[in-house]
């Protein structure tokens, strides 16, 4: 049985990946997407075959009593679904989605923090009944169309993300003809590494240490070789200790992050990395991050502070 | 999330479809339905859900109920309880679930079109009309945002779009023929009944309901040659007259006619249709039969329509059978027969002693009344011809068919109608159930020839109608059947309204949809095609007229500025407006004034949006060209 299941369940993950193969040289990612011809698709949903099927009953029930009357509700419902196949498609036609417009930051969250997306819509008159489902976040239903939507993305690990293709849908009017378009939006987002409470990093207390000269600390990754504390190293080799220079006497140095951690120890030192960036910026720190697929020179700046996050959430 | 205003206007429409619907309910389930509406009301009142099992157990005795009603009651009466019980309960059952609401809309469309079922006249089909659409609107209701209850007006629009597109369905859509046979069971059959006693038709006098419609194509007869034929009795038991005719389907002569007429006949339930004497052609679903009769392939359950053409003459002899049928006289009535015999003796030819007999009426002073005496003696029509001598058409037809007999004339009674009233709205003729009448066909030269002893003793009962016949007692009697009250009477009025909707809209059929295709066919297309074609490209230039006018008054403006200044410099493309005034001042410093009025004045109009502000641009750009002409 769970094998059955699983075959039918991998034809049909193939088929889906077809479909969305085809739907990709159909309608390739884009920032900005009118809804046209081309895009939405119209079919009757399960009510509307019931409703043809009363429709065939009038008309047999009508013929066989030669009752007119009876004919002529027939034709009126039947009208009533070809009209509405027509405005079933022009409750999504001309509709404009545009992704939220670039930001001096990239589209960014934090794993286990959820990603509010914001699309700006255009040509909403006239159009109800909406809703818009995907993998990525709650299916939403709207009864009028707002100017802006904002889908709330599920919590993801941390990575780089493209939205996915999402479908909008509507039955109205009468739920008889589902017009339907699956879309693909030019909309990438970050989900960082979490940022962790800070606990047994060294970097705090340094922090707090006061204006003396100095003063000594445990070696980190990334201090100057030059400040390292001989003497003491050739006491206790194990536990490098460094000189520290205060920061109005000495002109701040640049701070080094270098990514060392594998396997599980890499998320802990990742999410503590990312606390120790947001720290130096909001200091107005210089800092470089190194990692083992790239390293970033000295900086500071908001855009350098996200090109360090980019770094560490690729690692 | 259910619409609020569902459940309320489902069960508005639930007790309206109720009330419609009565005549096809019987008193059991018209309560049990009205229960179950007012359970709903009280705990949709309440905000009380009721338990699908409660729901459940109430069906299945419902449809016990019904299947233990089954073999006393119409199969078609019961399929509409079975539907009704099913929307109500359904109804029930409703809280806030949107799948049950729609499977409610959806039985309740069914519903409410078998209520055509019942009856078709205009009133009825125009409440019928009016629940459809309400129930459109729960349907609509479903679908339609929940803050929103009322239709907008694209929503209208679409409605607008549906009516145009069914009626063009209506009149071209393909029909079927009926694909199984259908007769109502348990129908109380009205209008004439399969037998005729001598003192018949009394009960049918005393109804005023319709019994059927006829327009004339082109002449109408007189009033006294209005004989309706529907029926043929031949034997006669000596109380009864009883229809004794071989069905054998006869083929009609086809010869023209004097007259044309369409006829739209009421439900009645029998098969037996009217005409006016020898039909020559038929139109619809009927076919003759013996005796010159005409009569429908089915029951007669709706309004039914056909057209028939007739010449008014006499019916023909059709076999030497016939002939001989209508001379047996199985029971005796020795005065009557000695009396033929007498007659007959005096008047050799069957015309001669048919005036014998007019004139045997006319003298033995007969009178007309509803209300004759009971005959109870063993032979009737003696008791009726020398006894009483006053009697109803059916007393005459009878007495006279035996006389014809009696003296070896074959007779037969000929039941039907006489007469109608005109309708000077439509001018169409409308027979009533009280028009009924009964007379005596003898024949004569291989025709059937018709004697309607009525004409001597009432000739007022022709021409005038029933009522102008009858003395004033008799009338007061009539009268008190056809009490109606104010709003009958002004319904009467109106009744041409409902004529034309069976005509046009009932009676719609396949005959007439070929015709139209024909019709369609023979239309100059190429004319048509060419109409069409000019006036979309009419309708296209009258577009962009209107176009280009709305164009927003700053375009215009812009055009214009761009036109008068052009001899003074050329506007390159990726100047803006402003730099290009300000170069054209550089350029003719002996305008400049103007050109920055202008500009100033351009400014403010198209971003201040200060609308006095293009009278002064219109002015200055004026005096810039009226100035550039006198240079040039």
């Amino acid at each position: 049985m769970t094998l059955k299941m699983t075959v039918w369940q991998k034809i049909k993950q193939k088929l889906r990946l077809r479909f969305y193969r085809w739907l990709d040289k159909r309608q390739p990612a884009s920032t900005e997407l009118t809804l046209r011809q081309h895009l939405l698709y119209v079919f009757p949903s399960a009510y509307g075959a019931w409703f043809v099927l009363l429709i065939i009953l009038l008309y047999v029930f009508g013929s066989n009593y030669q009752n007119n009357l009876i004919l002529l509700c027939a034709y009126l419902l039947l009208s009533l679904f070809c009209c509405c196949i027509l405005a079933a498609f022009f409750n999504l036609y001309r509709l404009q989605l545009k992704t939220s417009p670039p930001l001096s930051m990239p589209l960014h969250t934090y794993a286990g923090q959820s990603l509010t997306l914001s699309l700006a819509l255009s040509h909403t008159e006239h159009k109800k009944m909406l809703s818009f489902s995907g993998d990525e976040f709650e299916a939403l239903l709207f009864e009028t169309l707002p100017e802006l939507v904002q889908l709330e993305l599920y919590q993801r690990q941390r990575g780089f993300y493209q939205l996915q293709r999402f479908k909008l849908e509507s039955y109205f009017p009468f739920g008889l003809i589902r017009c339907w378009t699956y879309i693909q939006l030019q909309q990438p987002y970050w989900v960082y590494p979490a940022a962790a409470e800070l606990k047994n990093t060294n970097a705090a207390p340094r922090q707090q240490i006061p204006d003396q000269p100095d003063q000594l600390a445990p070696y980190l990754p990334g201090d100057q070789a030059s400040s390292i504390d001989w003497k003491r190293l050739a006491k206790n080799p194990w536990q490098p200790v460094v000189r520290q220079n205060s920061e109005s006497t000495v002109p701040a140095l640049p701070k080094t992050l270098i990514v060392t951690a594998t396997g599980a120890a890499l998320e802990l030192q990742l999410s503590q990395f990312c606390v120790l960036l947001h720290q130096y910026e909001q200091q107005g720190e210089s800092y470089s991050l190194s990692t083992p697929l790239s390293t970033i020179g000295p900086d500071q700046g908001q855009a350098h502070l996200h090109r360090c996050l980019q770094a560490l959430t690729l690692c | 999330m259910l619409n609020p205003a569902f459940i309320p206007t489902a069960l508005l429409v639930q007790l309206m479809l109720l009330a419609l619907l009565q005549e096809g309910l019987s008193w059991w389930s018209s309560l049990v339905l009205m229960g179950i509406l007012l359970f709903k009301y009280i705990s949709f009142k309440a905000q009380q859900k009721v338990r699908m099992m409660t729901i459940n157990a109430l069906a299945v005795m419902l449809c016990l109920l019904l299947l233990s009603q089954l073999w006393q009651q119409d199969m078609q009466d019961s399929m509409l309880q079975l539907l009704f019980f099913s929307a109500a309960l359904r109804l029930f059952s409703i809280h806030s679930e949107l799948p049950h609401a729609k499977k409610l809309v959806w039985v309740q469309y069914f519903l409410i079109t078998t209520g055509f079922m019942l009856n078709q006249s205009l009133w009825f089909a125009s409440a019928v009309f009016l629940l459809f659409f309400c129930n459109l609107y729960l349907h609509y209701l479903l679908f339609a945002p929940v803050q929103q209850s009322k239709f907008r007006w694209t929503d209208i629009r679409l409605l607008l779009w549906v009516m145009p597109f069914c009626i063009a369905l209506f009149v071209l859509f393909p029909r079927l023929p009926p694909l199984w046979q259908t007769e109502r069971q348990h129908q109380a059959q009205t209008g004439l009944a399969d037998e005729l006693s001598l003192g018949g038709l009394e009960r049918l006098v005393q109804n005023d309901s319709l019994a059927f419609r006829v327009e004339f194509a082109n002449e109408k007869p007189a009033q006294h040659e209005l004989y309706w034929r529907a029926k043929v009795f031949e034997a006669f038991n000596g109380q009864d007259w009883l229809p004794d005719l071989q069905r054998t389907p006869q083929q009609p002569v086809t010869t023209a006619g004097r007259y044309q007429y369409q006829l739209v006949v009421e439900p009645h339930f029998q098969r037996s249709l009217f005409s006016l004497g020898q039909v020559s052609q038929l139109q619809g679903q009927v076919q003759t039969v013996a005796a010159g009769l005409i009569e429908s392939r089915q029951q007669i359950s709706r309004r039914f329509s056909y057209s028939l053409t007739s010449n008014g003459s006499a019916v023909a002899q059709q076999n030497t059978e016939e002939a001989k049928r209508n001379l047996v006289l199985r029971h005796s009535n020795p005065q009557a027969s000695e009396l033929a015999l007498q007659l007959k003796q005096q008047h050799t030819t069957a015309s001669a002693y048919a005036r014998a007999l007019y004139q045997y009426f006319e003298q033995q002073q007969f009178s007309y009344s509803l209300r004759p005496p009971v005959l109870n003696q063993q032979a009737q029509v003696d008791q009726f011809l020398f006894q009483h001598k006053v009697g109803f058409c059916g007393h005459y037809a009878s007495a006279a068919a035996y006389l014809f007999r009696a003296a070896g004339i074959p007779a037969r009674v000929v039941a039907g109608y006489q007469g109608g009233v005109w309708q000077t709205q439509g001018d169409y003729l409308q027979v009533l159930q009280k028009d009924a009448h009964a007379w005596v066909e003898y024949l004569e030269d291989g025709y059937w020839r018709r004697f309607d002893a009525t004409v001597i003793v009432a000739p007022l009962r022709l021409t005038q109608g029933l009522s102008d016949a009858l003395s004033l007692s008799e009338r007061q009697f009539l009268d008190q059947f056809f009490q109606r009250g104010f709003l009958g009477s002004w319904l009467q009025q109106l009744e041409w309204l409902d004529y034309y909707w069976s005509v046009w809209v009932l009676s719609f059929d396949q005959t007439e949809q070929r015709f139209i295709w024909h019709y369609f066919k023979t239309m100059p297309w190429l004319w048509i095609a060419t109409g069409i074609t000019t006036s979309l490209l009419l309708v296209l230039i009258i577009y962009l007229w209107l176009q280009r006018s709305s164009q927003s008054q700053n375009v215009l403006l812009r055009q214009r500025m761009l036109k008068v200044l052009r001899p003074y410099g050329e506007k390159a493309d990726y100047q803006s407006m402003e730099s290009y005034l300000r170069q054209l001042t550089a350029l003719h410093p002996a305008l400049s004034t103007e050109l920055n009025e202008l500009l100033s004045a351009y400014q403010r109009f198209e971003f201040a949006e200060q609308q006095e502000q293009l009278q002064q641009c219109r002015k200055l750009l004026h005096q810039l060209a009226k100035h550039n002409s006198t240079v040039g």
